[in-house]
């Protein structure tokens, strides 16, 4: 069972076409006003808590998430769930961590709450630089992975066509986050979840339906498909493979609860909102959402194996991509009606758009950094104006190359780059931001050796991963230079990435240190209780 | 926007303040300080040179206050999540036979990494309670205070 029915095939292809006309006009009518930069970089500053809460877990829950998440759950189990778990906690610790005085220290992207520890240019061009390098990666894994996903939904097989979809998608993107910026992919990401939890629990509730709302026999099913058995149900399936199981699983979900809720497009929704207490409240809802979705998409990708059976999961992609897709359509049972026809085309339509939707956000936070953090910090006195027109030419700037090589790497397994994405962010943007808001003493220099460092770290590992070569599941199956026996180069890079930046500001001596503390003094106003208000 | 753009650094605290913030320990206590809300007191009886140092130094002891509660509700909030999940994550990875004992059909160690959902719901109702009893106002008087909030920045963002 690799495609649906025609009837579905057919509801799904209006569908699509109406949800890109549909976002496509709101991205046109919402756009920002020419004039103002605040406007353009923040979207509304004046959202409620709720739907700004709506738009940070839909710029989270990425089209990345989804189908990687619901795809190890399937074929994993047990890890597939700790990985959801870890998901989850990622974006509350980024709450109770990082997010009020990253709000209170930023203006429109990281650069600039790095900025406020360290004005020096080289800190903008090299933030500039890992907010490209963490989130390209991520961008090319969900480019790649649509021509498949199509595909699968509408029922065709050509590779023309699955590279078409590709272009079609990416211009799709770079239309969005051009047009819309800020304000239109805020929209985007309120539409995109409400459709995706919506029809999440709807799918939810049929297939415990079907097991009698027995929880229990669920998992027992599934774990009786699985080909696995008892396995399924206890942790170490998905790191079977390699020399240290136990070590892998824990340095694996420690990059995901770190590296997650850090990567830029996230952090820099922290900025939509207007106050520290604003960003507090809408993370509270965007956590709420985001926890909403992990049993969902737990008894979907559950659901799946129970109902599809792991060979039927494994046939439609062999990392289980299809899995969420596979476990709402087999919620429906082997007779649909039109109404649940209908449903799924729900399903498959918030697929579409979560898809559009985080690949436009990332695109923006990429062409953002671009125009904001290496061309107007080079020229002073750009007018909002043309900042805004150069952030629109950098998302051109940036999605054409990365639609080009997203067709040339459609084809191979696409774990590693994911991984790659999670780890910088792990490794270079959690240390930076951590110690730049926390540490009085850091200076400049560590800054910049913590982001270098800890992305080069993981550029130095990452080729050597059980991901890339040495397997049958691997990006170059043909190949073996496994040399680093994990999945991800966490455990190594983690810990680099803080050691470089304590090291660069250590070695600098105490005259560095004194002048970044009085610079923190000066900055922990602002830092604690945000921006001054115009007196009562 | 209220505040400034942000290559330009935050201007420095007013001059009477600079010496010491630079001399005090950061985590010193705020004893010894006046109370708060110094803008409420009748401000008849004083000089207004007093009056000044007088709220100014009110207004570093709310700082003062705000920084300990944020870092203490930083601390504890995140140790507590982080410290489940890594209790949650050894066990899975130690004990596997301990976590797949049933029960209510269900294995353990499911029902526990299902267990950070409803913790998580609750985390975010106690937070939000916690700031906003604690943090909130303090914040408020922080910001509004008179030699913040006319501070040669605001409303030049724009």
């Amino acid at each position: 069972m690799t495609s649906f029915s025609g009837t579905a095939q057919t509801w799904s292809l209006v569908a699509f076409c109406a949800v890109v006309s549909v976002t496509l006009l709101l991205c046109i009518v919402t756009g920002p006003d020419h004039e103002d930069l605040d406007d353009y970089y923040t979207g509304y500053r004046s959202l409620s808590p709720l739907r700004n809460g709506l738009a940070i877990a839909g710029d989270y829950v990425s089209a990345a998430t989804v189908l990687t998440i619901g795809g190890v759950i399937a074929l994993c189990g047990y890890d597939g769930v700790v990985l959801s778990i870890s998901t989850l906690l990622s974006l509350l610790v980024l709450m109770f961590l990082l997010a009020e005085p990253l709000r209170n220290a930023g203006r429109f992207t990281m650069g600039d709450a790095l900025a406020r520890r360290a004005p020096q240019r080289s800190v903008r061009i090299t933030a500039c630089l890992v907010t490209i390098g963490a989130l390209v990666p991520m961008m090319l894994v969900q480019l790649a992975s649509t021509g498949q996903l199509l595909a699968f939904i509408l029922g065709f097989s050509s590779g023309a066509v699955k590279t078409g979809c590709i272009v079609g998608v990416g211009t799709l993107m770079v239309a969005y986050a051009a047009i819309g910026g800020m304000r239109g992919t805020a929209l985007l990401h309120i539409l995109k979840m409400i459709a995706l939890l919506g029809s999440g629990v709807v799918v939810t509730v049929l297939i415990l339906r079907l097991f009698g709302w027995e929880p229990s026999s669920l998992f027992d099913a599934a774990a009786a498909r699985s080909q696995a058995g008892a396995r399924y149900l206890r942790s170490g399936l998905e790191f079977v493979g390699g020399p240290h199981p136990r070590l892998d699983m824990v340095s694996t979900q420690f990059a995901i609860v770190l590296g997650g809720a850090c990567l830029p497009h996230v952090t820099m929704r922290m900025n939509t909102a207007d106050s520290a207490r604003q960003v507090r409240r809408s993370m509270s809802w965007a956590v709420s959402f985001v926890a909403l979705f992990v049993p969902l998409i737990t008894v979907i990708g559950v659901g799946a194996t129970a109902l599809v059976g792991r060979a039927g999961v494994a046939a439609g992609d062999p990392h289980g991509n299809t899995a969420f897709l596979l476990g709402s359509r087999a919620a429906f049972g082997p007779d649909v009606t039109e109404f649940e026809s209908l449903l799924f085309t729900t399903v498959t339509s918030a697929l579409f758009l979560t898809l559009l939707a985080s690949v436009a956000s990332m695109t923006l936070a990429c062409a953002n950094s671009l125009a904001h953090d290496l061309v107007a910090s080079r020229r002073k006195g750009l007018s909002p104006r043309t900042e805004q027109t150069v952030a629109r030419l950098s998302a051109v700037l940036i999605g054409a190359p990365v639609i080009a090589l997203a067709t040339l790497v459609q084809h191979h397994s696409l774990q590693p780059l994911a991984t790659l994405s999670f780890c910088v962010s792990a490794s270079a943007i959690a240390p930076a931001l951590v110690y730049s808001l926390f540490w009085r003493r850091f200076t400049a220099s560590g800054l910049l050796c913590t982001l270098i460092g800890g992305s080069l770290t993981v550029l130095a590992l990452m080729p050597g991963t059980n991901l890339v070569s040495g397997s049958a599941a691997a990006a170059f199956p043909g190949h073996d230079f496994n040399w680093f026996p994990f999945t991800t180069t966490a455990l190594v890079s983690v810990p680099a990435g803080f050691a470089f930046g304590w090291l660069g500001t250590v070695l600098r001596g105490r005259r560095a240190q004194q002048e970044a503390r009085d610079r923190y003094e000066g900055i922990e106003r602002l830092l604690l209780a945000g921006p001054p208000r115009r007196p009562r | 926007m209220f505040y400034g753009n942000a290559d330009s650094p935050h201007p420095p605290p007013s001059e009477t303040e600079t010496p010491q913030s630079g001399t005090e320990p950061p985590q010193s206590d705020a004893a010894g300080y006046p109370a708060p809300l110094s803008e409420d007191l009748p401000p008849g009886h004083l000089l207004p040179e007093r009056t000044h140092s007088r709220s100014t130094l009110a207004h570093h002891g709310d700082l003062r206050r705000l920084r300990r509660r944020y870092r203490t509700q930083r601390r504890v909030t995140t140790l507590l999540a982080l410290g489940y999940f890594t209790a949650f994550l050894a066990l899975s990875a130690l004990e596997p036979d301990f976590m797949s004992r049933r029960v209510d059909g269900l294995p353990l160690g499911l029902l526990l990494a299902l267990s950070h959902v409803p913790l998580t719901w609750l985390a975010v109702v106690v937070y939000e309670r916690s700031a906003r009893r604690y943090v909130d106002p303090l914040a408020f008087r922080v910001t509004h205070h008179a030699s913040w909030a006319v501070g040669p920045d605001t409303g030049s963002g724009r």
